[in-house]
């Protein structure tokens, strides 16, 4: 057996346990938390809410690069998730607006395709961030 | 009426609250059923359809609208009018837009004008001095629209909140806790930024801007705030922020001001008790109403 | 010149595989609300090559027990069949880069718990990709990962304990 870095001898009858694995596992627990709990780093939302004709239709989880597609009236807007923030990938309506918005990543933004009655918000408010604005 | 509108309360009772909600949207969609000019079944298009033939009776509300609608249009000059509609439709905003030519301007322009709106008090109804005549109240309904459905929130006893009807604010009262609402300007070239934030409350703040609606033809932007007097898009501002004590006030004097300009703009919105504002020039540089809303402008 | 087979490790890694299978069909009766999540005592097996014989040992160990397993249940190729080769590749993986700092910064606990770990995010990665990215399958993570880890901790333990009992019997053997 090769000399242990950091020993730790713990264990009934010959189970050996070393300092790291106290360490991998913490990183572990605490990683799988971190997967379960979306919270806001940094002020940035870590979930979308999606509706879909005044209802609720999906929840995103923006930590998740992905594609998710939402019915509406006129068809199948697809909406893309990539490095923590969401736009819409295509959507069937003729102006196209909605793609114009780009992408969203903080709390409050939102993307809307009115003909297609689909709606992303970001819930939440920035500690610093207006309750409203003015356009 | 093709906008988002978010509402937002804060109130002691949760179910109250949604009432109140769930009362000034449909608020909001009756104000749109009545005023809108793309609706046939409308006020505004049944005043478009026989206002030129006889008086049409509209009912207190809606008058009440149209003389503040013909009173801002006074006071500014013309600069805000609802007559526009023949010179809107050749712009085709809501349609992608197209230029029309100098020549169909000209012809619709004799059309446009608020002297032809012939309001009778007595009876509640209005009438349009010649058939070529059309309303287009789209400057000032939003507003209207807010205040109604402000009126619905307050009727339930709710003491803070905030109506959004596509950046038009109205707001009661302010954050718990805080006593005012933090509200942000857009920046009218940053998507995305703010010019600038205030700490309200109670009070109406409607923001008109050139980049809410337009169309590029050949490298040039034009946008959906006409000038009444030319037909063209008025080039004298990138955004106008009026605050005042109803959203249908802020509204129609955001636009006013905004075709007005910068400089006849200003004296407007200084002219108009209760009324302040900022104007942001074509060239980007920022005049305000007076030292009082400076003051409050957080940047 | 004849290459020379170790005959011993060849049988060792025999005995390994075929014990993999047999807790493999035995897990795989137990009824479960998840199905495709096993306990996963089957990977007690290819962590023991891999610490014993190397990661070779290991891959081979691993391979030859989803295949086998799944030609003798009857799912071979199926889409349980490309969920527990992924997983078992993922953790595989895993396991020979954490075997590195095996018995001198961690334990095989440790080796065993991420193992586990990259077993359960392979198979949801598997399993979206499967249903064609029509969804985000993320909320299942957790579901996945912690019983996952769970029985990767208890995989582990028992490696631990094997491990250190029969260290002579393994180094004349593998």
């Amino acid at each position: 057996m090769k000399r242990p870095f950091i020993e730790v001898l713990w264990g009934p009858g010959g189970v050996r346990l070393l300092l790291g694995d106290a360490a991998v596992l913490g990183i572990l627990i605490a990683g799988i938390f971190a997967l379960v709990m979306p919270k806001a780093a940094d002020g940035q939302p870590a979930r979308a809410e999606v509706e879909s004709s005044g209802k609720a239709a999906a929840t995103l989880n923006l930590a998740i690069d992905g594609v998710r597609e939402i019915g509406g009236p006129l068809g199948v807007t697809r909406l893309e998730v990539r490095g923590g923030r969401v736009r819409v990938l295509s959507s069937p309506c003729p102006r196209q607006s909605c793609r114009h918005g780009g992408w969203i990543g903080s709390a409050g933004e939102m993307l809307v395709c009115l003909p297609n009655e689909v709606v992303v918000r970001l819930p939440g408010r920035l500690p610093g961030a207006p309750d409203a604005l003015s356009r | 009426m093709g906008t988002v509108v978010q509402i937002t309360v804060s109130h002691t009772s949760e179910s109250e609250a949604r009432l109140a909600i769930n009362e000034a949207m449909s608020e909001l969609q009756r104000s749109d059923d009545l005023m809108s000019h793309y609706k046939p079944e409308s006020l505004v298009s049944k005043v478009n359809r026989y206002g030129a033939s006889g008086k049409v009776q509209v009912g207190e509300g809606f008058f009440e609208l149209l003389r503040e609608a013909v009173s801002i249009s006074r006071a500014s000059n013309g600069a805000f009018d609802a007559t526009i509609l023949p010179i809107s439709d050749l712009w085709g905003f809501d349609k992608g837009g197209i230029v029309p030519r100098n020549e169909l301007i000209a012809n619709k322009l004799a059309f446009v004008g608020y002297e032809g709106i012939d309001l009778d008090q007595s009876t509640f109804s209005v009438g349009l001095i010649s058939s070529g005549m059309s309303l287009d109240l789209g400057a000032i309904a939003k507003g209207w629209a807010v205040d109604r459905a402000m009126e619905k929130i307050m009727s339930h006893g709710i003491r803070n909140a905030i109506i959004d009807a596509g950046g038009d604010l109205r707001l009661i009262g302010g954050r718990p806790g805080k006593g005012f609402w933090r509200i942000g300007v857009q920046h009218p070239r940053e998507p995305g930024g703010l010019l600038a934030t205030f700490d309200l409350r109670d009070t109406a703040i409607v923001t008109s801007g050139d980049y809410e609606r337009f169309f590029i033809a050949d490298g040039v932007r034009y946008h959906h705030i006409l000038d009444p007097a030319t037909g063209q898009p008025a080039r004298g501002c990138q955004s106008v922020t009026v605050l005042a004590a109803t959203a249908a006030e802020a509204d129609a004097c955001a636009t006013a001001a905004f075709v007005l300009g910068p400089e006849k703009g200003l004296a407007f919105l200084r002219s108009r008790p209760g009324v302040r504002g900022f104007i942001v020039g074509a060239d980007g540089t920022l005049h305000w109403s007076d030292e009082v809303i400076e003051g409050m402008a957080r940047r | 010149m004849t290459r020379l087979v170790n005959i011993r490790r060849v049988s060792f890694l025999g005995v390994l595989v075929a014990l993999a299978l047999a807790l493999h069909l035995v897990e795989g009766q137990v009824p479960s609300p998840l199905p495709w999540v096993r306990p996963g005592f089957a990977n007690l097996m290819t962590l023991i090559a891999l610490l014993t014989a190397g990661w070779r040992a290991g891959l081979l160990v691993m391979l030859l027990r989803v295949v086998i397993g799944a030609l003798l249940l009857g799912g071979f190729l199926s889409p349980a069949f490309v969920l527990s080769l992924a997983g078992g590749l993922a953790s595989t993986a895993v396991m020979a880069l954490m075997a590195r700092g095996a018995w001198r910064l961690w334990s095989p606990l440790a080796v065993s718990a991420a193992g586990a770990a990259a077993h359960g995010g392979a198979q949801v990665l598997a399993l979206t990709w499967l249903l064609l990215r029509s969804g985000d399958l993320g909320w299942l993570l957790p579901w996945v990962l912690v019983p996952s880890l769970v029985s990767g901790i208890a995989t582990g333990l028992l490696a631990n304990l094997v491990l250190l009992r029969w260290q002579g019997y393994f180094r004349a053997v593998a």
